[in-house]
This record gives structure tokens, C-alpha cells and sequence, in this order.
């Protein structure tokens, strides 16, 4: 029984760098916005059958596709910002009209994604990969897994880079921290937004690639948990610190393997109770400080 | 009582309400257009009184109208008549409410994720194989038993009324006054004497209450449902929709809101039904930019008389 | 008597009240002044219920009153008015109010009017109380503030900064109104301040705050020629003045 509960807690730390990437666009994007992109999930979506019709049409395997993938899709955050965020961050209530305008778009998307591709399930083969599981401490994990991990490491290092050792990480943190004051040092503040945007989405799309081997699945609607399970992890770690994003990622994947074993079948269910739990109680998330409330 | 604004409009949507649901199924011979219609009308009229008077937005409301229906469905299940089971429908949607109003406490986003969650927590329990003892699980609930469209039809016209009632009820008075305050600004609302906590959980479990009887009746009304036709993010998107179109916190709003819009959704969508949703979904998206403030507003500029 | 007892607030390491004690009488005038950050406003908040003390009490008439919702205190006696407004932009000065009226001073609808008329007979709001919020100026809002604080039939009124931008007579007539205020209705004025010509005109008791901690309590003469306060915050140009 031990081996089995190492073997989870071993497996649920690789799961849950995965869980890591696929939150870290999200938290990034409010960390430097304060948009909460309720369509997260539907980009992981269209990320994912990019990479199938990639595959499908063009036999092309995901490593290609991923390296189609980020450029194309910080196009696509690009437009978000200048087709819809500029547009919302002027109205009255910017983040309640950022709520509606992104759970609207998460409709479209979705609708628009089963109106073209159809409602069937597909998925993606593990071929691309040299070998299909490798040694870790002396479990036999699915290479996968590991391969992904490393991915995801790399880019939360890449982003810890950004955000701390360029110039424009540097802008960029300044927004996070104080929007009027950086406006008032010359920062523009459009055009950080815009980056955020892609390299957020971007970040998310390289997740989206993925996603197949770790829901099982690619489909129309699944975005609509992938987003829950995203803000989950966001919360868990730190809603506005991309970097805190790992421990929620890590605390998910664990959450999810060790209850599997023991009460099969409701892992959804526990997560969705932490996470109103966690709200309710310490809605800054483990990293955060406590905050006052009326 | 005094026979003023208020009850003009009352008066005159209570006609309206006996042209278009009386008369209205003997022209046109789609009953179940209007019985459609009546439930997503109760459905929207109770989303705004916890969107449209105190500002928050739970974007996870369908999970109330699934409740609705679970309840009634499960009561029939066990026994209960139908009077009874109706009542359990709202009153299981009252619960889950109860359970909640601490997520009132919540702001902004962590509100809307909470939401959101605690709606696919809720849809996850009733479609769970493990409890299908209870809830016949992914089975969905079968009750063609209770099946009878004509007292369906009533008792849905009749919660129509009182909710409709209830609303202007509320406009009119302080406990309307409490939510308008609340909703604009929750310190200065809680400094000028209203017990904040008290009214917004008020708001809340009305709304509840009235959103879980349009379950009840649609479950009745269908006698036959799969737990994802009743738990279905769709009926968020709808009911916010028709809102913000008609005017957040009127009460003609969400009535001319649900009328036009449905109506056009059973015109083109029935058949392709994906379509809609992505016509719904951009249609929101530029409400919300464009028309934010709903139909009744842009009425009101127009007349500069004030909308009820 | 309104009062705190070793109250502490601390926004992570910053301490913005430092075990502070400060009472004040019924139906009498009060003044606050020290330099920003200093705790005055914080103060407001941890005595009007909208921000929580991290610890320490706070009394009122002999009751412990820490338990009490912002509301609670509204009702039984405690208001507060805001350096920058926070009025319910879409509703009218009217309507900000009366709500006041209704909920805090718990007038049924009839004496709710009547009591909203009187406030708005005493600050002279009539011009402007029609319009909405969103269309008022931050003078006018202050106003309104103050009627909302003053409709609950408060026994302790924080006033938080009046006097900004006003010339010599209309620091006068301010003055007059807050000092009419407290012997007519009986109502005790903390008033926060940094206007000094205001604080002068006011001619009360004033207790300096600096980081978090009351420094020196006196009145107006003994302030400005205190070394420490001049030091701190008022600067060479009071000093020794009268």
C-alpha cells in the first residue's frame, strides 16, 4: 500500500507541474491586468486541436506543432488585447464587464469549436515520444509525464527570467504592483498589456498541446472545467503571483493522485470543495497575506 | 392601495401577461413554447433580484435551477404530491443558498470562480454513479406519472404572477432601498445603518427559492431529464443575457428580455442549437460593451421618463 | 463616552495604530491633526467597525462594542465622514440621505422625510440635493457626506477634513456650523484635520498623532509651541505662533 502512496505522491508532483503551466497564462494575464479570463479553459482547446489537425492533416507530431503553436498563439493574445481588453478596461466596471465579456467569449468559442470540429472525443498518440516510460527513484513513470514536467519547468523558469531579468519583466512588474504609478514613471501601459496577453496565451497554448495526455481527451466543452481547475490552482497558490502558481499546481496534482487511490471518483469532487474552501477561508491563497473584509 | 406609477405598470403587465399566456395558446399552437417561456421568465425575473437589485453576478445560477428540478423530481421519486414536491424543489435550491451566503463575503473574481465551481460541484454530486440510489445518478429521473400539462401550466402562470408581484414589491420598498444601496457602494451601505450581510443573503435566497420553483416546474413540465439537461451553464448564460438586454434591475426588463430573446432562440435556434449559443455568447460580449445598461435604459433616455 | 483601549492595527509590517488608548466626551468638540500615515484615519475605521483591530477594545457608553457590525454602531450612535466621499453616485444627495434616515437613524418613511429635510435645512443642501452624485463636485459630496452622518442621529461624529480649499470666511462659517452642531444637537465632533486655520478656528482640545501613537494632547497655543510637533509635522511657520 506504501509503494502505491509513493508512487502517487511521486506521479502527482510531475502531474501537477503540468497543472502549473496550464494555470500559470491565467495568473499571469490578472496578475498584470486584473482581468479574470473566464475563457482560460477554451484556449487550452483550441491549443489542443491545433495540435490535432496539426497531427491529423499534416502528420505533423506535437513537438512541431508546439513550435507552431507559441508564435501563432501570441498572435492570438495579441488581438484579445486590442479586440476586446482595451475596449472593457474603459467602461465603468471593468472587472465585473471582464467577467461577462470573457464568459461570453468562452461561449462563442466553444460553440464555434463544435460547430467546426465537431462534438466527437479525440486524442493524440504518444508515438512522437523516443520511449513510453522512464525510471524516477525507482518507479517506471510514463515518459510523458516527465517530458512534460521538464517542459513546464523550463517555462516557469523562462517566465521567473522575464519577469525578474529583462527590462520589460521589469515594466511589466511595475504594472503588476501599482498601474498608476508606472503610467506616472512613462510605462505605457498598452503595451505591456498586449505582451501579457500573448506570452500569457502563448504559455497556455504550449499546456493546451499537452492537454490530451493529461484530461484523457480533446473536446469541445471541456473548457469549461480546465478554467475551474486553473483558477483552483491559482487560488490554491496565489491569485497575482505567477511564480506561487507552482505550489498550486503541485498541491492539485497531489490532491488529485493520493484521492484517487483512496476514494475513486470524486477527485473532481475534492478539488471543488478545496477550492470554495480555500475562498472561503484564505481567499489569498497560501502565499497571500489575510485580507480585511466588511 | 395607492394607484400610482407602480401599479399602472403592474396592472398593465398582468394583462399582458393574460393576452400573451391565455390567448396567446390559442392562436399560436406551440404550448410548449409558452410554458417554456413562462419558466424562463420566473428563471430570469429571480437572477435579478440577486444581478439586477444588489449587483452580484453568480455565474453559476443554473446550478439553483437544476436543484429546482432535482428536488421536484426526487420528491415525486419518493412519493410526495405534487404540491409538495414543488415546494422541495425550491427548497433544496434554498439550501444549497443557505450553504453559500459565505461566498457573499466574497469579492469580484473570487465570487465568480467560487461560483462557478461550487456550480460544477453541485451538477458533479446529482451526476454521480455513486449516488444514483438517490439520485439515479447518470440515469437521469423518469416520472411520467406526474405528467400533466395543464396544471403544469397554471401553477407556472401563478409563480409567474407572484414573482412578478414580488419584484415590484421589493422596487418599492426599503428592503428595495437596502439592495439599491448595497449594490452601489457595500462600506457606505453598511455606515448609513443596513445590515449588509442581513439583505444580500436576503437577496440571495429569494432568488434561490424562485429559481429552484422554475426547476421544479420544468421538471414537471418535462417528467423526463438527464441530470446535464437541467445542470447546464447554458441557463447562466441565458438568464444573464436576457437581463442585461432587457435592464438589470427593472422589472420590465428581464420580462421583455426573456420574451424577445427566447422567442427568437425557439424561432432559429431549437435546430441548431450550437449556433445560438455562439450568437448568445457574441451577443452578450457587445451588450455588455455597447448596451450595458439594457433596453430599458435606452427606453428611458429616449421618453426621459424612468423605466419600471 | 466614546473610547479605545489599547487598540493595535497592523497592515502587514506596517503598524498603523500603536496601542492606542483615546476617549472622548459626550456632546463635545474634538480635534485630531498629525501628518499622513499617522493613524487618524485608521482610527476612524477601527471605531466606526469597518476595519477590524488586531487587538485592544473599544467602549461606548459603557459598552464593549468590538462585536458590533459597522451598522450596528451606525445605529446606535456612531458616524463617520470620508476625506475622499464615497456617496452612492447613481442615487441622488436626496436619496444618500434618507437612506441614512431610514436604516441608521431608524425613522419609519414619514419622519425619515422630515429628518432628511432637517438636515438638509441645516447644511443648506436645497440647491443641490435633487441632482445625482455622479454630477456633484467633492465639496458638494462632502456636504451630502456629512448630511448622511448627521441624519442617523449620531451621539459621536467623526469629521474627516472639512476645510481644504476653503478661504478665511468660509473657514469661519465651517467652523460656526460644526461648533453649532455639537451644542445644539448634542452630538460630540472628533474632528480630523489639517487644515490649521480650521483647527485654530475650532478652538478644541487637539491630540496629535504621529505613527501610529497619540504624541502630545493640549490645546491649540500649547500644539504649536510644542517642539516635537513642530518638528514632526507643522513646521517652523507655526511655531511660537498664536
Amino acid at each position: 500500500m506504501a509503494s502505491i502512496l509513493y508512487y502517487a505522491i511521486l506521479s502527482g508532483v510531475l502531474i501537477g507541474l503540468y497543472y502549473s503551466l496550464m494555470a500559470l497564462g491565467l495568473n499571469l494575464v490578472f496578475g498584470v491586468t486584473r482581468i479574470v479570463n473566464l475563457s482560460h479553459g477554451d484556449f487550452i482547446m483550441l491549443s489542443a486541436y491545433t495540435s490535432f489537425w496539426l497531427f491529423f492533416y499534416f502528420h505533423l507530431s506535437p513537438l512541431v506543432g508546439l513550435v507552431i503553436v507559441i508564435p501563432l498563439f501570441f498572435l492570438v493574445g495579441i488581438l484579445t488585447y486590442f479586440a476586446l481588453v482595451k475596449k472593457l478596461l474603459k467602461s465603468k466596471d471593468p472587472e465585473m464587464t471582464s467577467f461577462i465579456v470573457f464568459f461570453g467569449l468562452s461561449f462563442s468559442i466553444e460553440s464555434a469549436a463544435a460547430i467546426t470540429f465537431g462534438n466527437s472525443y479525440r486524442s493524440l498518440p504518444l508515438n512522437f515520444l523516443p520511449i513510453s516510460h522512464i525510471n524516477v527513484f525507482g518507479y517506471s513513470m510514463p515518459f510523458v509525464n516527465v517530458f512534460v514536467a521538464i517542459l513546464a519547468v523550463i517555462v516557469i523558469l523562462f517566465t521567473y527570467v522575464y519577469l525578474n531579468r529583462t527590462k520589460i519583466g521589469l515594466k511589466t512588474r511595475a504594472i503588476m504592483s501599482n498601474k498608476e504609478t508606472a503610467i506616472s514613471f512613462g510605462i505605457n501601459p498598452g503595451v505591456i498589456f498586449a505582451v501579457s496577453l500573448g506570452i500569457g496565451i502563448a504559455i497556455t497554448a504550449i499546456a493546451g498541446v499537452f492537454s490530451p495526455y493529461f484530461f484523457g481527451a480533446i473536446y469541445p466543452s471541456e473548457g469549461g472545467i480546465i478554467t475551474i481547475i486553473a483558477f483552483s490552482i491559482i487560488i490554491i497558490g496565489s491569485l497575482g503571483n505567477p511564480l506561487a502558481t507552482v505550489i498550486g499546481g503541485i498541491v492539485y496534482g497531489l490532491i488529485i493522485n493520493v484521492t484517487g487511490i483512496y476514494i475513486p471518483g470524486w477527485s473532481y469532487a475534492i478539488t471543488f470543495i478545496v477550492l470554495v474552501t480555500i475562498i472561503l477561508v484564505r481567499p489569498n491563497g497560501i502565499l497571500g497575506g489575510k485580507i480585511r473584509e466588511v | 392601495m395607492k394607484f400610482n406609477k407602480y401599479t399602472k405598470v403592474l396592472i398593465g403587465i398582468l394583462v399582458f401577461y393574460l393576452v400573451l399566456y391565455l390567448v396567446g395558446p390559442m392562436v399560436y399552437s406551440n404550448q410548449s413554447f409558452f410554458e417554456t417561456l413562462i419558466i424562463f421568465t420566473i428563471l430570469t425575473l429571480s437572477f435579478n433580484i440577486v444581478y439586477g437589485f444588489t449587483g452580484y453576478l453568480p455565474f453559476g445560477y443554473a446550478a439553483f435551477f437544476g436543484l429546482g428540478a432535482y428536488g421536484f423530481g426526487i420528491a415525486v421519486m419518493r412519493g410526495f404530491d405534487i404540491e409538495t414536491a414543488l415546494a422541495m424543489g425550491g427548497a433544496l435550491s434554498l439550501l444549497f443558498a443557505v450553504i453559500f451566503i459565505p461566498m457573499l463575503r466574497l469579492k469580484g473574481a473570487y465570487f465568480a470562480i467560487a461560483n462557478l465551481a461550487a456550480f460544477e460541484g453541485i451538477y458533479y454530486i446529482f451526476s454521480n454513479q455513486s449516488l444514483d440510489w438517490l439520485t439515479r445518478g447518470p440515469y437521469g429521473i423518469s416520472i411520467p406519472s406526474v405528467y400533466n400539462f395543464g396544471e403544469t401550466y397554471v401553477a407556472s402562470v401563478v409563480i409567474l404572477v407572484v414573482i412578478t408581484v414580488l419584484t415590484l414589491y421589493i422596487k418599492t420598498s426599503n428592503i428595495g432601498l437596502a439592495f439599491k444601496a448595497i449594490k452601489e457602494d457595500q462600506t457606505t451601505a453598511s455606515l448609513s445603518g443596513i445590515n449588509v450581510p442581513l439583505y444580500r443573503a436576503m437577496a440571495w435566497m429569494i432568488s434561490a427559492l424562485f429559481a429552484g420553483f422554475s426547476g421544479g416546474l420544468f421538471a414537471w413540465y418535462l417528467s423526463f431529464f438527464y441530470p446535464e439537461s437541467v445542470f447546464s451553464i447554458n441557463y447562466s448564460l441565458f438568464v444573464i443575457v436576457f437581463t442585461i438586454f432587457g435592464g438589470a434591475g427593472t422589472l420590465m426588463g428581464p420580462i421583455i428580455g426573456t420574451i424577445v430573446l427566447y422567442s427568437a432562440y425557439d424561432t432559429i435556434g431549437i435546430t441548431y442549437p450550437e449556433y445560438f449559443t455562439l450568437i448568445f455568447g457574441i451577443a452578450i460580449i457587445l451588450l455588455v460593451l455597447f448596451l450595458p445598461n439594457g433596453l430599458m435604459d435606452l427606453i428611458s433616455k429616449y421618453t426621459k421618463k424612468e423605466m419600471v | 463616552m466614546l473610547g479605545i483601549q489599547n487598540v493595535s492595527v497592523s497592515f502587514g509590517k506596517l503598524k498603523a495604530l500603536n496601542n492606542v488608548t483615546y476617549q472622548v466626551e459626550a456632546a463635545s468638540l474634538n480635534t485630531i491633526i498629525g501628518p499622513n500615515g499617522a493613524g487618524k484615519t485608521t482610527l476612524v475605521n477601527v471605531v466606526s467597525g469597518i476595519l477590524h483591530e488586531d487587538s485592544g477594545e473599544i467602549w461606548m457608553e459603557g459598552m464593549k462594542i468590538n462585536a458590533f457590525s459597522p451598522s450596528k454602531r451606525a445605529k446606535l450612535g456612531i458616524a463617520r465622514t470620508f476625506q475622499i466621499p464615497k456617496p452612492f453616485y447613481n442615487l441622488t444627495g436626496y436619496e444618500n440621505i434618507k437612506i441614512g434616515a431610514i436604516f441608521a437613524g431608524e425613522n419609519d418613511k414619514k419622519n425619515a422625510e422630515e429628518e432628511t429635510e432637517r438636515v438638509i435645512k441645516i447644511l443648506d443642501l436645497g440647491s443641490i440635493v435633487n441632482k445625482k452624485c455622479k454630477e456633484l463636485n467633492t465639496d458638494q459630496l462632502k456636504l451630502i457626506d456629512l448630511g448622511r452622518a448627521l441624519v442617523s442621529k449620531p451621539k459621536y461624529m467623526f469629521v474627516d477634513e472639512m476645510g481644504a480649499g476653503l478661504s478665511e470666511h468660509e473657514i469661519i462659517g465651517v467652523s460656526k456650523l460644526i461648533r453649532d452642531i455639537v451644542e445644539r444637537e448634542k452630538i460630540s465632533i472628533i474632528y480630523i484635520g489639517h487644515v490649521m486655520k480650521l483647527v485654530k478656528e475650532l478652538n478644541a482640545p487637539i491630540t496629535v498623532f504621529h505613527e501610529g501613537s497619540p504624541i502630545f494632547r493640549g490645546s491649540y497655543t500649547e500644539v504649536v509651541q510644542n517642539k516635537r510637533v513642530v518638528e514632526i509635522y507643522l513646521g517652523d511657520r507655526y511655531a511660537g505662533s498664536n
